[in-house]
């Protein structure tokens, strides 16, 4: 028996009433899961999940204020049922803080690798929160001051940009599009995928090894996740 | 010959990723470098200018390797700086303080770009306040652990009383409460 279960035992017994209410904070955690293993096995930048991460956070915000509000009482009262409750609460709220913590640090970690790239792309922009354009432009405002100040602006002028593409290399780093990645068919699939002239149809629970680009607008879609 | 500092200076960056602190920044390799690629510009200006036909092979070809030399030093340069700043940016993340002998070992640029860089991290994470970006990215197995103190660290307060943190006592405590003592040094997880 994991947390979880204990939980959802929890649930029934105590809140019939809000039963469709934790049913949907269940469906947040899901997807809230689901988009932090995606953001981690995808290559490029994901949309940042707007709306569900609004709702995460303030719920979190609301088991604080629960556990901070108990805890004082527990010090006055005899009440020993509310202890494990507590405890049960602090290891669901540790377990999602991570899962947040963690999408949020790979996004940024991917923002730092390809910021060039996603500052000169309008689809990739769009992806980023309000935070994180923030944090793009910023980072590679010093970024760019520290490269001058050290040591560009003293090299010959036809090499002080960071954007350079003449020479045969790129020095913008975009993300590996066609590397491969494991998924899972969340629904069947009506169009097959073409790979070679060979067509590959995609059954619910089927998983694969297949090149990222072939999957982007399906795992965008949710009718295949990333694992 | 040409690109041997750079080499030098990749080397440098490489040895270092194994080490836990940032080494000294290599201001004269740095120097050098921008030195003798600076050279290999007037060289290829000279080259250039020279009244040359298309088909003077020997010629082209010698421009040709002085324009990669001097890409390739470039290319060195900001390779050897981004493994730095890398460094610096876990750092910064892990809200560290940098000690000052480690601050000797950057450059004044630097300083000013880790300074810089460290009230990014704090506005980035002023609006999640209740997640703590900055926290472990282990995931978290139990709420409480067994942990050992390593250094004084005074008294701490936790909604379960309060700590007395002296060296080499050990307590059983709440996980999320002392994260940062783990983080900074202070403590370790048994």
């Amino acid at each position: 028996m994991d947390i979880d279960d204990i939980l959802k035992a929890f649930d029934q017994e105590t809140s019939r009433p809000q039963r469709s209410q934790s049913k949907l904070y269940r469906q947040d955690y899901e997807s809230l899961k689901k988009a932090w293993i995606n953001e981690r096995t995808s290559p490029e930048l994901l949309h940042y999940e707007v709306d569900l991460m609004e709702r995460v956070l303030k719920r979190i915000r609301q088991q604080m204020e629960f556990i901070e509000l108990n805890s004082i009482e527990l010090q006055s009262s005899e009440e020993k049922d509310i202890k494990l409750l507590l405890v049960i609460i602090e290891s669901e709220l540790d377990r999602v803080n991570f899962v947040v913590r963690s999408y949020l640090r790979t996004r940024l970690d991917k923002i730092d690798k390809f910021t060039i790239y996603i500052h000169n792309e309008e689809q990739e922009l769009k992806k980023l929160s309000p935070e994180e354009t923030e944090y793009m432009n910023r980072h590679l405002e010093i970024l760019v001051e520290l490269y001058n100040k050290q040591f560009l602006s003293k090299l010959p002028e036809s090499l002080h940009t960071l954007d350079d593409t003449s020479g045969g290399i790129s020095m913008i780093e975009s993300p590996e599009l066609s590397k491969s990645v494991f998924i899972r068919v969340l629904k069947d699939i009506e169009i097959p995928i073409v790979i070679g002239g060979e067509e590959i149809d995609m059954k619910q629970d089927e998983i694969y090894v297949l090149s990222y680009r072939l999957v982007k607008d399906l795992i965008q879609a949710e009718e295949v996740a990333l694992i | 010959m040409f690109g041997d500092t750079a080499n030098k200076l990749i080397l440098d960056a490489k040895r270092s990723r194994a080490l836990d602190g940032v080494p000294m920044y290599q201001e004269h390799d740095v120097r050098d470098i921008i030195r003798e690629t600076r050279d290999l510009q007037k060289e290829s200006d000279i080259i250039a200018s020279q009244d040359t036909n298309a088909q003077d092979r020997v010629k082209q070809c010698q421009l040709f390797v002085t324009h990669l030399s001097m890409r390739r030093n470039k290319r060195c340069l900001l390779g050897y700086q981004r493994s730095r700043v890398e460094k610096l940016m876990e750092v910064a993340w892990n809200g560290q303080e940098m000690d000052p002998q480690q601050m000797e070992n950057l450059s004044h640029h630097e300083q000013e770009y880790f300074k810089k860089y460290s009230n990014l991290v704090a506005l980035y994470k002023s609006p999640f306040q209740d997640v703590d970006v900055s926290g472990s990215l282990e995931p978290p197995k139990e709420v409480f652990i067994d942990v050992r103190v390593l250094k004084d660290a005074g008294e701490i307060l936790t909604e379960y009383g309060v700590f007395n943190l002296t060296k080499d006592s050990q307590f059983f405590v709440r996980q999320a409460d002392v994260e940062k003592l783990i983080q900074q040094g202070y403590l370790e997880k048994l």
